[in-house]
C-alpha cells in the first residue's frame, strides 16, 4: 500500500527523519516505537503530507505521492494526532466536524454507530453538549479516536492512541482499530497495544534500527 | 468654491504653539520619548498635508481622470504597505494579494457611490473621487490590518488543530475556516461599534467637514450615511478577498503553512 525509499525530512537544515525505507502492506498494523524526538510523529505525519520530504521517493498504491496528490491519501485515512486538535463549540459538533469538510460531505453521519462508540470508550451522551476544551486529557482522546472512526477510513495513522486511557478503554479502542483488519500506522509505548501490532519498528536518531514481528510484551 | 473660512497661515503657526503644553506635561510625567515622538508626528503630519492640499489643488484643476486614477494607485499602494507591515507579513509575498484586493474592492465600491448617488460631471471628477476614495481606503487599510494580524496568527496559535483538520481530509480553505470567521468579526466589531453610535457620541468627519465647508445638515447627514455604507462595502470585500487570495500564497500545495510569510517570530 505505502513504500518509502531513502525518506529523508530536515527541520531548519537537520534531518529529523533520514535515509527511511519502509514497505507497508493493506491490512498490516505497523507500531513505530522509540525514544522521544526519534522521528516517530514527523514520520506519521510525513505518511499524510503533514511534513515536507526532501529526498527519497513516497509511493501510495505504486502512484508517486507529491504535495500535489497527497489529497488522495488524507481522504482515504484517519488522523489522531497527539495534541488537542478538537475544535468546535460542542463535542457534537467536534465529532461532526470533518463530515462537513468536500472530502466526505457525501457520507450520511452515523449517528446509531457514534452512540455505539460512545457507550464502549465510556463516553456519557451529556458529554455530547459541552465544549471539547472542558474535557479531559483522556476524553479528548476517545472523542478524538471516535471521530476517526465514524470516517471509516482505510487507513488509521495514530500518535500515541491510548497514552492517556485506562485499561479497559484500551482494550476497547484496540479492538476498534487494530482488530478490524485495516492498515494501522501508529506510534506507541504501550506494550498492550505494541502486542496487537503486526510489526514494531524501532527507531532512534530519524533513522529505523529494527524491527520485529508477533511481539509479545508484558 | 466652498463656503468655508480659510485658516490663516500664521495663526495656524499660532495655534501649533500651543503644543508645547502637552510637550511639558509629557516632560513632567516623565514621557518626554513620547514627546519628542509627538513633535515628530506633527511636524509630518502637517508636512503631508500642505504637500496633498497643494497637490489637490492642482490635481482638482486639471481633473484628468487618468490621474485621478494614477493617484488612487498611489493611495493604495501606500495602504498596501502599511496593512502588511502592520499585521507582521512579508511585503514582499503577498503585496499582489492585497494590491489586487484593495484596488478591486475601493475603486468598485467608488465607482458605485458616484454611480448611484452623486452623479457628478464629469463622472470621475477629482473634487469627489479623491476624497471617497481616500475614505474607504482609510477605514479599509485599518480593517484589513485587524484580519490579516488576526487570521495569521491564530493560524499559527492553533496550528496543530489546523494540521489535524487538514490531515483529516480538510482542504486550506475548510481547515482555515474558524481563524477566518474570527479575523472577519474582529475587523468589523469595530465600524459597526461606530456606525451603532454615530451622531449621539461624536459628529463624523465627513458630515463636519461638509457643514464647516457650507452644506445643509441634512444634506451632510446623508453623504454620512452613504459613506459609511460604502466603506462597510468596500471593507467586507477587501477583507474577504485578501483573506481568501492570500491562501494560495501563504501555504504550499499540500496545504502546509509557509513560515517565510510571517516577519515576526511566534510568541
Amino acid at each position: 500500500m505505502i513504500s518509502l525509499r531513502k525518506l529523508s525530512v530536515l527541520r531548519e537544515g537537520t534531518p529529523v527523519l533520514n535515509n527511511i525505507s519502509l514497505d507497508i502492506a493493506l491490512g498490516e498494523s505497523i507500531a513505530l516505537c522509540g525514544p522521544s524526538g526519534c522521528g516517530k510523529s514527523t514520520l506519521l505525519k510525513t505518511l499524510l503530507g503533514g511534513c515536507h520530504w526532501k529526498e527519497g521517493e513516497f509511493l501510495f498504491e505504486g502512484d508517486k505521492v507529491t504535495a500535489a496528490t497527497i489529497q488522495k491519501i488524507r481522504k482515504r485515512s484517519g488522523y489522531i494526532g497527539q495534541e488537542n486538535a478538537l475544535g468546535g463549540v460542542s463535542v457534537l459538533d467536534a465529532i461532526k466536524q470533518p463530515f462537513q469538510f468536500a472530502a466526505h460531505r457525501s457520507r450520511l453521519f452515523p449517528e446509531n454507530e457514534m452512540q455505539r462508540l460512545m457507550q464502549m470508550f465510556s463516553l456519557s451522551e451529556e458529554l455530547l453538549e459541552r465544549k471539547p476544551s472542558s474535557l479531559s486529557g483522556g476524553q479528548q482522546q476517545r472523542v478524538a479516536i471516535i471521530r476517526v472512526l465514524l470516517l471509516k477510513p482505510d487507513m488509521i495513522i495514530a500518535d500515541e492512541p491510548t497514552s492517556a486511557l485506562d485499561a479497559e478503554t484500551r482494550d476497547a479502542v484496540i479492538q476498534e482499530i487494530l482488530a478490524t483488519g485495516r492498515t494501522v500506522i501508529s506510534t506507541s509505548h504501550d506494550p498492550v497495544w505494541l502486542s496487537h501490532c503486526d510489526r514494531v519498528i524501532f527507531m532512534d536518531n530519524g533513522q529505523i534500527m529494527k524491527e520485529e514481528r508477533d511481539v509479545r510484551y508484558g | 468654491m466652498s463656503g468655508t473660512v480659510d485658516i490663516d497661515l500664521i495663526n495656524l503657526f499660532f495655534f501649533s504653539v500651543l503644543l508645547v503644553i502637552p510637550v511639558i506635561v509629557l516632560y513632567s510625567w516623565n514621557l518626554l520619548d513620547l514627546g519628542y515622538n509627538a513633535i515628530g508626528s506633527v511636524i509630518r503630519m502637517t508636512v503631508q498635508l500642505l504637500l496633498v492640499g497643494l497637490y489637490l489643488k492642482y490635481l482638482f484643476e486639471l481633473n484628468n481622470l487618468w490621474l485621478n486614477l494614477a493617484w488612487l494607485l498611489v493611495m493604495v499602494t501606500v495602504a498596501n504597505f502599511s496593512i502588511l507591515r502592520g499585521s507582521g507579513l512579508a511585503v514582499m509575498r503577498l503585496f499582489w494579494v492585497t494590491q489586487f484586493s484593495l484596488m478591486l474592492s475601493i475603486i468598485s465600491v467608488c465607482l458605485l457611490f458616484l454611480l448611484i448617488l452623486v452623479k457628478p460631471v464629469p463622472f470621475m471628477d477629482a473634487r469627489y473621487l479623491i476624497p471617497v476614495g481616500g475614505m474607504l481606503l482609510g477605514n479599509v487599510l485599518q480593517g484589513n490590518i485587524r484580519a490579516l494580524e488576526t487570521f495569521y496568527s491564530q493560524v499559527r496559535a492553533n496550528e496543530p488543530r489546523y494540521l489535524s483538520d487538514l490531515l483529516l481530509g480538510a482542504t486550506v480553505a475548510e481547515a482555515t475556516q474558524p481563524y477566518f470567521r474570527k479575523a472577519v468579526r474582529s475587523s468589523l466589531t469595530p465600524i459597526l461599534g461606530s456606525m451603532a453610535t454615530l451622531g449621539i457620541v461624536s459628529l463624523p468627519g465627513m458630515m463636519t467637514g461638509q457643514i464647516l465647508g457650507g452644506a445643509l445638515p441634512l444634506t451632510a447627514a446623508k453623504y454620512q450615511i452613504a459613506i459609511m455604507m460604502a466603506i462597510f462595502l468596500s471593507m467586507i470585500c477587501a477583507i474577504g478577498l485578501n483573506l481568501r487570495l492570500s491562501l494560495r500564497v501563504a501555504f504550499d500545495q499540500g496545504g502546509l503553512l509557509k513560515q517565510a510569510i510571517y516577519t515576526r517570530q511566534a510568541e
